[in-house]
């Protein structure tokens, strides 16, 4: 097997772990950060060709269910672990999607990681500009559009979301 | 003065729903009023038996003749919407939105200890052992007697004791006023009843001139503070105007535990004044409120009660802030004890516990009344719901009573995909972004903004709801389109919009959303 093909492979296997994954309840937070930095470090691995090929066959087509929520818990454990490393996670599953569902679907998501990155200090479009690599058009097209608009439009309020800080840690909730 | 009034009243679970000639409402009711709400209670009354009792009752004080006996349900229904379709006739919804007051609001009153004069002398007058640590050092009982033997019912230094007296007794409330007020404190004082100290130390006095329990010349206070300080200063000109029988009511009104929310209230008015945006929550309840415990005097009340929160918001001197404190007086007087303990009793947290003093209720509005004479009934536990968002200017209010500031970025999209939308030729398309793509490449209109947030897209459905247009579905009402599966967004989009539609009346036919007719 060539490394060409074995990356493609372990990407494959790593969306089938994504399939599995359930979010409507909160992750464990290990696993879901192991999950998430295998499946980028698989898509990183692939050839352009690769990822241009796995675009027009929507492979990630049926997953924007399941990547845009982990982004958002990637979010909440950033801010609680203060890990800078996971608002890039998070924004790489945005990638992965590649804004193929509906990009108003993305910014509601978005907007979480945007708040997630100041909390940490860390430049969300900066962050943005380390995916520009592996990005496709459309994705960077969509995550430049994002980060290029006025703050004031990526509150959490504008998406009727706001933060708290309990017992049980750092949450996005409905506002 | 309510009962002259020709009208209809029916009550139901949505709300109390008035029906009037033309040109009977005020427009403070008028801009109460949740139109949308108010056309889904019209569309629906021909199923609630109750309430067509009431309209067949109540028919001939609007409209000339009676209701033929032979007439339908349905038949009433209409006849009344052609009327108001052909605007001899309006109608106004009121309801009762939730409040977004908590008793954490009342974190912030301070009492207990007198605390007046100037940066450069400070007077602290306390009950025994009440005076704040850091004045201690400044003990001195009988400098304080003597600052108070040579004030003048005149000077500043007096007025402000007067206004803060109240903090010395268990009540809140003093007894005296002026030079006996002077005379009492000092000789409690003598008699070692009451702490006082006299600071003279400059560096010291400016800290005690900061302190949260003295007072700040006009000029320098917050907004809220000017508009809590023309509450407390209104009583005399209240029970001036409502008459000795307002007297126990206003008092109410002003305890300390209710001033924090009777200044949230106020500043909620002030702000549905200049910012329509977000001011309908707080004008419904209120008028709502006015309306069921005292007619339409109550609802002049609440219109003076505006505009002397706007006034007192924008006093900047001693004597503007006293005339918005006359303003406030007035208006309390022509609110009336009802009105004003109903408003205790809907917004104040009872210590220890839940209930309302209100003397009519505007949660429960099943019970059928014939006029606006208040009906004592016993309040029940608020079951009415926030309004659904709606945003559409000038009203734009979300779900979690949310606002957009005026201005904004993206207050200006709101308005702007509003525009697009009510002004569309084309036929607008709604759904997942890349099948409305789809219609618009076949001429359609679809929402593709780059300052696109939810209540922008809000805005745009609305536009259409208002214009009475037809969506076209573009993308298929499947529960993968619907559904997203996270419970932080459980709705996609797409679901939401639809939902918009459903709300404001419009049903489903083929790939259409079709406007009520």
């Amino acid at each position: 097997m060539t490394d060409d093909m074995e990356a493609d492979s372990m990407f494959s296997e790593a969306i089938k772990d994504v399939e599995k994954l359930s979010v409507r309840f909160r992750p464990d937070p290990q696993k879901l950060v192991e999950l998430s930095a295998r499946l980028v470090t698989e898509y990183e691995r692939l050839t352009s060709e690769q990822r241009t090929a796995l675009e027009a066959s929507h492979v990630c087509k049926g997953l924007w269910k399941k990547l845009l929520p982990m982004s958002a818990y990637l979010a909440e454990i950033a801010v609680e672990t203060d890990n800078k490393d996971l608002i890039r996670l998070a924004i790489m599953l945005h990638v992965i999607e590649d804004f193929d569902y509906d990009y108003r679907e993305n910014f509601r998501y978005l907007v979480l990681i945007d708040y997630a990155a100041r909390q940490i200090e860390v430049s969300f479009k900066a962050v943005v500009d380390t995916t520009k690599q592996v990005a496709s058009a459309r994705a960077w097209m969509q995550l430049t559009g994002f980060a290029d608009r006025d703050p004031e439009l990526n509150k959490l309020s504008s998406f009727q979301i706001k933060a708290t800080q309990s017992a049980k840690g750092f949450r996005f909730e409905p506002a | 003065m309510g009962q002259l009034l020709k009208l209809i009243e029916i009550r139901r679970s949505s709300g109390i729903l008035l029906i009037a000639r033309r040109g009977t409402f005020p427009a403070v009711m008028l801009k109460a009023s949740d139109d949308q709400r108010r056309d889904s209670t019209i569309r629906t009354l021909a199923q609630d038996k109750p309430a067509i009792m009431q309209l067949r009752a109540q028919w001939q004080n609007v409209f000339p003749a009676r209701a033929p006996e032979s007439f339908t349900p349905i038949e009433l229904v209409r006849m009344v919407q052609r009327e108001l379709g052909a605007r001899s006739v309006e109608a106004v919804l009121l309801r009762t939105p939730k409040m977004p007051l908590s008793p954490a609001d009342l974190a912030n009153i301070t009492g207990g200890a007198v605390n007046v004069g100037t940066n450069q002398r400070r007077l602290l007058i306390a009950r025994k052992g009440g005076l704040p640590a850091e004045v201690l050092p400044y003990f001195s009982p009988a400098e304080a007697v003597a600052v108070l033997n040579h004030l003048r019912d005149n000077d500043e230094t007096a007025r402000q004791i007067d206004r803060q007296a109240g903090r010395l007794y268990p009540d809140g409330k003093a007894k005296l006023q002026g030079a006996n007020l002077r005379r009492f404190l000092a000789q409690q004082i003598s008699l070692g009843a009451m702490d006082a100290a006299v600071v003279t130390q400059a560096a010291t006095a400016a800290t005690l001139a900061a302190r949260p329990d003295a007072e700040t010349p006009v000029g320098k206070m917050g907004s809220l503070d000017r508009i809590g300080e023309a509450l407390k200063r209104s009583t005399p000109y209240a029970v001036k105007a409502g008459g000795d029988a307002i007297k126990s009511a206003v008092d109410a009104f002003l305890q300390p535990e209710s001033i924090a929310i009777m200044i949230a209230i106020a500043a909620g008015v002030a702000l549905a004044n200049t910012n329509p945006l977000t001011g309908a929550a707080v004008n419904t309840t209120l008028v709502l409120l006015a309306w069921a415990n005292g007619g339409l005097k109550a609802v002049q009340g609440i219109a003076a009660f505006v505009l002397a929160t706007v006034q007192a918001q924008g006093a900047r001197t001693e004597a503007e802030l006293e005339a918005a404190a006359k303003a406030y007086g007035e208006a309390l007087g022509a609110m009336g004890p009802d009105l004003i303990m109903a408003i205790v009793g809907r917004f104040v947290p009872r210590k220890g516990g839940g209930g309302s003093r209100g003397k009519t209720s505007v949660t429960n509005t099943n019970a059928p009344r014939s006029g606006p004479t208040p009906t004592p009934r016993r309040q029940q536990p608020s079951s009415s719901k926030a309004p659904s968002p709606q945003p559409t200017p000038p009203k734009q209010s979300t779900k979690s009573g949310q606002s957009i500031a005026l201005g904004s970025k993206e207050a200006v999209a709101s308005k702007r995909v509003y525009a697009e939308s009510f002004n569309s030729k084309e036929p607008l398309v709604i759904g997942r972004l890349e099948d409305t793509k789809a219609g618009s490449e076949l001429g359609m209109r679809r929402l593709n903004d780059p300052d696109w947030t939810i209540n922008v897209n809000d805005a745009w459905v609305q536009g259409g709801i208002d214009a009475k247009k037809p969506f076209y579905l573009g993308s298929n009402p499947t529960i993968n389109n619907l559904r997203s599966g996270n419970p932080l967004y459980p709705k996609t989009v797409f679901m939401r919009e639809l939902q918009q539609l459903k709300a404001a009346g419009y049903t489903r036919q083929g790939d259409y959303m079709i406007p009520p007719q």
